[in-house]
């Protein structure tokens, strides 16, 4: 069906984004009754997804494993603020999911004696992390959204069917008698604006890495935040840009499957991280990248530099390596035909810009404020810190788990009704870019984003005085730039939009980030370098208010509900059931 | 970054066109072929090359150049910065990072 050359499609439940989370809602929303599902991505369909790209290694709770133990371990390296009470139900469930993937034809690395491969996750000191094994074609989380993909594209019969819309762009939540009721985007390719309606909206997105440093993070760009923040829900910890570290010239960053071997030196290839944190150089990264910005301060760096050349170092991760993530090993190829081999001595090495890892506020059925309009994947805000296997874990937890509240929703909802009118509007909006002829760039755009917000004072040392600067600057990108984004065609249409939102997160984070008066994991004021629990053991919600300016609430966390705090000791774990 | 497309030996699937994550590249109608269409805004991703049937798609392992934090006006606050001392201060919520 189409109205003023925008084609239209009717769905009872409209997904948006293709990876762990997206596929497992589909999956498990069409389990549970729903008949006609829409999957919608900027990319391919999976195939350009961020779990696609990811190595595959997922923190699972196995049977023999405590629960209780690896959630104190958790909260305590994300410094409270996790959301306790949805990590009590990854935790507990995820056996659960490991032996669905194992049905799916999913297969995790075994010992001789049989029982599972596993590995630890850099700064938790118990979890453990399984391994996907190379086979059929396809390794690490290829491998899974591969087998993931096939479940989604066998319906068990004609009635309950997901149909896929790869390269559509979604540009704007569809809002009527409060709440979500479709959205409307546009082709990547031929610039046609499309409209879903639909009984509910999943957001089952990445999260904004601003295109830094850090590798296959280029379309991360915080197009669910911005999304849902102009939808009027809540989102929060936006205070939280994780850096991780990398090589700066290529693709590659090994300190995850490095978590214990590897080291981190200075220019006069000294280790220095034996001054900063007991773990030294298996601390987790946030140590290392304001370790990295301290040796800066005193001259001793840059460059910096990561080892892994030392025995069993190279070794264990070679093997590892040789096994995960799609790219990895054709890559370590391509860098040996050019005469770098990353395990025969220390290989140039500098922080990155990985991800902002704030998102939107829910329910632990994953529902934000806005009935009909769940949040999955790293789209979801549930803890601010950066983890090996753990954004997996938590896309398929909430994917499976947004796909059945959503479902149950739809089967309970009656019809929205349309409003042509509202998706025409929407529509008109999505093109503008392409009628700004001469206006701003994306990429000059962008790339002034990045010189505001990637200092080391704004983006991992900050301080009133930086924060400041940056946010004057990002305010200015937003009067004067981003209303005159120009496109001249729909592969720059997509750009713009995601030049506008990356522009409009960052201007939260740096608000957020002026608001926080304390450090708490990777939020560090120079200007309040101690954690304050008295005043700040809280998330700092923002949402627009109807004028478009932002409004900000504080919002105590629940320890009186949460099995662990900072004045608890790890041997006096409460049970985790009293979690919720 | 995406270095060639051997035109000779492209099959014209499509593969690579459709894994791209950047859009950088283009199956040409008329002709096709993979085209590079928008090569600066590859991410050096390699999902191109695995995906090629027949080994004509060929990446870089060199990225392009990027915004790093210390090339950038480096802002860095006045506060000096202190080597940090225990694992509770590090991991219980006690000095946060590097203070």
């Amino acid at each position: 069906m189409d109205h003023d050359g925008i084609d239209v499609v009717d769905c009872d439940l409209l997904i948006v984004g293709s990876g762990f989370a997206g596929l497992w809602a589909a999956i498990s929303a069409r389990s549970k009754g729903v008949k006609r599902i829409a999957i919608a991505d900027k990319g391919a369909i999976s195939l350009t997804s961020q779990s696609k790209m990811a190595a595959g290694a997922t923190i699972f709770c196995l049977p023999q494993h405590r629960p209780d133990e690896w959630l104190d371990d958790m909260a305590r390296a994300n410094s409270y603020l996790s959301r306790q009470d949805i990590l009590s139900l990854i935790l507990e469930t995820s056996y659960s999911r490991l032996r669905k993937l194992e049905s799916w034809g999913i297969e995790y690395m075994r010992l001789p004696g049989g029982g599972y491969f596993t590995l630890p996750s850099r700064g938790f000191e118990r979890a453990r992390m399984l391994v996907v094994p190379k086979g059929s074609g396809s390794r690490g989380g290829s491998a899974v959204v591969r087998a993931m993909l096939r479940q989604v594209k066998a319906p068990p019969d004609f009635e309950h069917r997901v149909d896929l819309y790869p390269r559509k762009m979604i540009t704007g939540i569809m809002v009527r008698g409060g709440r979500a009721v479709g959205a409307v985007g546009v082709d990547r390719r031929t610039a046609e604006p499309i409209a879903f309606r639909s009984r509910a909206v999943i957001l089952a997105g990445a999260d904004c890495s601003f295109r830094g440093n850090y590798l296959c993070v280029d379309q991360v760009t915080g197009d669910a935040f911005k999304l849902a923040y102009d939808a009027g829900v809540r989102l929060n910890n936006m205070e939280f840009l994780v850096s991780n570290t990398g090589s700066p010239r290529y693709g590659f960053e090994g300190t995850g499957m490095a978590a214990r071997f590897a080291r981190f030196l200075d220019r006069d290839l000294q280790p220095f991280m034996k001054r900063y944190h007991p773990r030294a150089d298996s601390a987790e990264i946030r140590y290392i990248v304001q370790a990295m910005a301290d040796q800066l301060l005193q001259g001793n760096g840059p460059p910096f530099f990561f080892d892994m050349s030392s025995k069993p170092s190279s070794y264990i991760i070679h093997m590892l390596l040789d096994r995960i993530g799609n790219m990895v090993p054709l890559n370590l190829e391509r860098l040996r035909e050019t005469g770098v081999d990353v395990f025969r001595g220390p290989q140039e090495w500098v922080p990155a810009v990985h991800s902002l890892r704030g998102g939107i506020r829910t329910s632990t059925d994953c529902m934000s404020d806005l009935p009909g309009l769940f949040a999955a994947g790293l789209s979801q805000s549930v803890d601010p810190g950066l983890f090996n296997g753990w954004s997996s874990m938590r896309a398929m937890w909430s994917g499976e788990r947004s796909g059945e509240a959503a479902a149950g929703f739809v089967l309970s909802c009656d019809d929205a009704g349309r409003d042509p009118g509202e998706e025409k509007e929407l529509a008109r909006r999505a093109l503008a870019p392409l009628r700004c002829r001469g206006g701003s760039d994306p990429d000059g755009v962008c790339a002034a984003l990045q010189r505001a917000v990637f200092p080391y004072g704004v983006s991992v040392c900050k301080d009133a005085g930086s924060l400041s600067g940056a946010l004057r600057e990002v305010e200015r990108l937003r009067d004067e730039l981003v209303p005159a984004l120009s496109a001249e065609d729909p592969h720059q249409l997509v750009k713009a939009h995601e030049t506008a939102n990356m522009v409009a997160v960052a201007e939260l984070y740096l608000r957020v980030s002026l608001i926080r008066q304390e450090s708490r994991a990777d939020h560090f004021r120079v200007d309040f370098p101690s954690t304050d629990d008295e005043s700040w053991l809280a998330w700092i919600n923002v949402r627009r208010e109807p004028d478009g300016s932002a409004s900000f609430e504080r919002e105590d966390v629940p320890l009186d509900r949460y099995p662990f705090g900072p004045d608890l000791k790890s041997d006096r774990i409460r049970e985790v059931g009293a979690a919720r | 970054m995406i270095d060639r497309i051997d035109e000779e030996l492209c099959l014209g699937c499509g593969n690579c066109d459709v894994c791209c994550p950047m859009d950088v590249i283009h199956l040409d109608p008329p002709s096709r072929k993979a085209k590079i269409r928008y090569r600066d805004d590859c991410m050096t991703c390699y999902n191109c090359e695995l995906t090629c049937p027949v080994g004509a798609v060929r990446v870089d392992p060199a990225r392009r150049e990027r915004t790093q934090a210390w090339e950038a006006d480096c802002a860095l606050g006045t506060g000096a910065l202190i080597a940090s001392g225990s694992d509770a201060d590090a991991n219980s919520g006690g000095e946060g990072g590097v203070s």
